[in-house]
């Protein structure tokens, strides 16, 4: 009998709830079966933001923990070009404020991205100016800025970093990979507005970069530079370097170049002054190289300090060449060819050596090959294979012709015979630590090989303090202190061919104080005019510098120990 | 099933209900004001960070040397002599052979203060 009347309806009624039912049932199931991860991530991408933690980039710290680098806050403007109402007007004083040009930013904010850079690590006083126009679209955005509070001081040590912060010279690129840490991310829930909650649905902490203890001396690295930076002036030379090193160790104190440059803006200096010319360059180091000849001399005991040697009066032909001196000579003990820096004496000396042995010398002193230092671009000098040479070269090679060495060679070369006769690397990071001081890596001196006995670097020791006393480098006499090194003037090569008589390098190598040598100096000056005499134009700067850096030194010492006193006492006293 | 426990059932989902809802906003709140707090810190951190920039780059020898020029200041280095250190225990020592060698003790109010205020030794350099 079929259904009529209410019962009809009801069932009628139910039957569609019944059905809608079954409907949202397949619906709840598609969404919560078939659907649900692509629905979750749907979710989370809207109650959530993600944020990029970035890593704090390591300090570089110098020998006493003085930072030589600082990360600070700065803002970066971008814009969301959708959201700029008038273009034209923000264009034009977005320019005047920044000093950029219009259409660039016109260009930029017309664009139909999302996201637009204007422009990154604006300096604060324009922050707030930009903030002051109240223009819909343009925002600020945190980042890290590198900085370098000794400004121009350890420039070419340090090296400088591009807009992300990634080293791009000096220690900064050499220990980039150190530095840089490892960056991190979270994502925080978020409100309507897109304002971040600091509700953390999940993350990954940065990895801050470590941090680096350089051997470089914050106060020897000024003396150095301000006696250089004059000295620059003062003979108009073209540039300078100068390398103070502790001789004992292979420690690097100081290093500065000039032209030099300022870190925080390197983009507004020119390539040429961010050259590292101590390191870079290189350059026929003239009568500095004496050393190595007088040094296998002595080791070889061809020669004694007291050995007479005709000088020919200022004229000596070597095969189909003719030296000369800068000042004719007679007879001169061997100690009086070093002083006088006599070319024929020396010629004469390496002629009894013979060029192999002033050849396998020069080696031993490291010329000819890098020394090993972590800083980018550093260059090995030159010197030709043995058979390379002619045979004018024994009249060229002793005196340092036909020979090309850098600065940083000459400076572990003159620490051969300041430390006793040990070549040691020269290096300039002590230590790789992390924020809580763990040490991560640490560098020791290292030792490479015995160049000469003990007894020659004495014996050279005092021959060198003769040049300082009584010979070419009396510029370089102190009255409070002992200095023994080496004049150098070399004519740089024309490039018509030959020599030329205009351009010199100006060198000085000199170790400080003799007894007991704590530093290791090297000075270098490219075409200084009038002037060009290492003796007249470099010795100066070295004993400036090896004063001064004692006078520190000995002050340093002398603070240290009252510290330890006072630290010994602090220990008796009674437990507060 | 009853309508008492159909009832209670509906009570308890609802009461679970608001509890969700007030923790969430509860959440929502504090997060809100983390961010208002962290915000603060994270300024006063960038200006401890250019706070000691400018330290660092007043401290610089660059900057200092070119202050003592232009002050015209006539620093030397001092000498071994003129630097003495007094130590804890020292000065009672000094006070004693004071006292001995028959010498007014004109200091002894001073060093008596200074010890009594501070553990650590004065320094000429400091």
């Amino acid at each position: 009998m079929p259904l009529k009347g209410p019962l009809f309806r009801f069932y009628v009624i139910c039957s569609v709830f019944i059905g809608i039912l079954f409907i949202f049932l397949i619906k709840l199931s598609l969404i919560h079966i078939f659907h649900s991860q692509y629905l979750t991530k749907l979710a989370f991408k809207q109650h959530n933001i993600y944020f990029e933690l970035p890593a704090q980039r390591g300090i570089i710290y110098d020998r006493n923990f003085k930072p030589l680098t600082l990360n600070i806050r700065s803002y970066s403007l971008f814009a969301v070009p959708r959201e700029v109402k008038n273009k034209n007007t923000l264009a034009a004083k977005l320019s005047d404020i920044l000093d950029l040009d219009k259409d660039f930013i016109l260009d930029r904010i017309s664009s139909k991205k999302y996201f637009a850079w204007i422009e990154r690590k604006v300096p604060d006083k324009l922050v707030k100016e930009i903030k002051e126009l109240d223009m819909d679209g343009l925002y600020f955005i945190k980042e890290d800025k590198r900085s370098y509070p000794d400004r121009t001081l350890s420039s070419h040590i340090l090296g400088f970093t591009n807009i992300d912060s990634v080293g791009l010279e000096g220690i900064e690129l050499s220990f980039n990979k150190y530095l840089e840490g490892k960056p991190g991310y979270a994502f925080f829930m978020r409100d309507a507005h897109q304002n971040a909650l600091r509700v953390e649905t999940s993350d990954k902490l940065p990895v801050d970069g470590y941090d680096l203890v350089l051997t470089i001396d914050q106060v020897i690295q000024y003396i150095a530079e301000n006696a250089l930076d004059d000295a620059f002036r003062k003979h108009n030379a073209k540039g300078a370097c100068i390398i103070v090193l502790n001789p004992s160790t292979g420690e690097i104190l100081a290093l500065a170049n000039r032209p030099t440059f300022d870190p925080n803006k390197p983009q507004i200096s020119p390539v040429d002054n961010r050259r590292n010319r101590a390191l870079c360059d290189y350059f026929e180091p003239g009568s500095v190289f004496k050393i190595v000849t007088a040094a296998a001399a002595l080791e070889e005991k061809k020669f004694s300090e007291d050995d007479k040697i005709f000088c020919e009066n200022g004229s000596y032909k070597v095969a189909n060449h003719i030296l000369h001196d800068h000042r004719p000579h007679g007879w001169l003990t061997f100690s009086e060819v070093i002083k006088q820096s006599s070319n024929i004496g020396v010629t004469k000396i390496a002629q009894q050596l013979g060029l192999e042995e002033v050849y396998n010398y020069a080696r031993a002193f490291g010329f000819g090959a890098l020394t090993g230092i972590v800083l980018p671009g550093e260059t090995g000098g030159m010197l030709k294979p043995l058979s390379a040479y002619s045979k004018t070269s024994i009249g060229a090679v002793p005196m340092g012709q036909e020979v090309a060495v850098s600065a940083l060679q000459l400076a572990c070369a003159i620490s051969v015979i300041a430390n006793g006769g040990t070549y040691y690397k020269p290096y300039i990071v002590k230590r790789i630590r992390d924020k809580y001081d763990e040490t991560i890596e640490e560098y020791k001196p290292t030792e490479i090989r015995r160049v000469i006995s003990e007894e020659t670097s004495l014996r050279l020791k005092k021959i060198l303090e003769g040049v300082v006393d009584e010979g070419t480098g009396q510029l370089a006499k102190s009255k409070e202190y002992k200095f023994a090194g080496k004049t150098g003037t070399a004519q740089k090569i024309d490039p018509a061919g030959g020599y030329s008589h205009s351009s010199f390098y100006a060198s000085f190598i000199g170790f400080a104080p003799v007894d007991n040598p704590k530093l290791a100096i090297v000075v270098v000056f490219d075409e200084p005019h009038p002037y060009y005499f290492g003796g007249v134009v470099s010795a100066p700067v070295f004993k400036e510098v090896a004063e001064k850096s004692l006078k520190y030194l000995e002050s340093e010492e002398r603070l240290n120990s009252i510290t330890n006193l006072t630290r010994l006492d602090e220990t008796k006293l009674p437990s507060k | 099933m009853r309508i008492s426990k159909i009832i209670g059932l509906n009570i308890f989902i609802v009461i679970f209900a608001l509890i969700h809802v007030f923790l969430q906003t509860e959440i929502t709140k504090l997060g809100y004001q983390a961010k208002q707090n962290e915000d603060r810190c994270q300024g006063l951190v960038d200006n401890n960070r250019v706070l000691k920039y400018n330290i660092y780059a007043l401290e610089s020898p660059n900057t200092l040397d070119k202050y003592v020029l232009l002050k015209n200041s006539k620093l030397k280095v001092l000498k071994p002599v003129q630097v003495f250190g007094l130590y804890p225990g020292q000065e009672s020592e000094y006070l004693a052979k004071k006292e001995n060698s028959g010498l007014p003790n004109k200091n002894s109010a001073f060093l008596v203060f200074r010890k009594f205020v501070s553990a650590r030794p004065a320094e000429a350099k400091q």
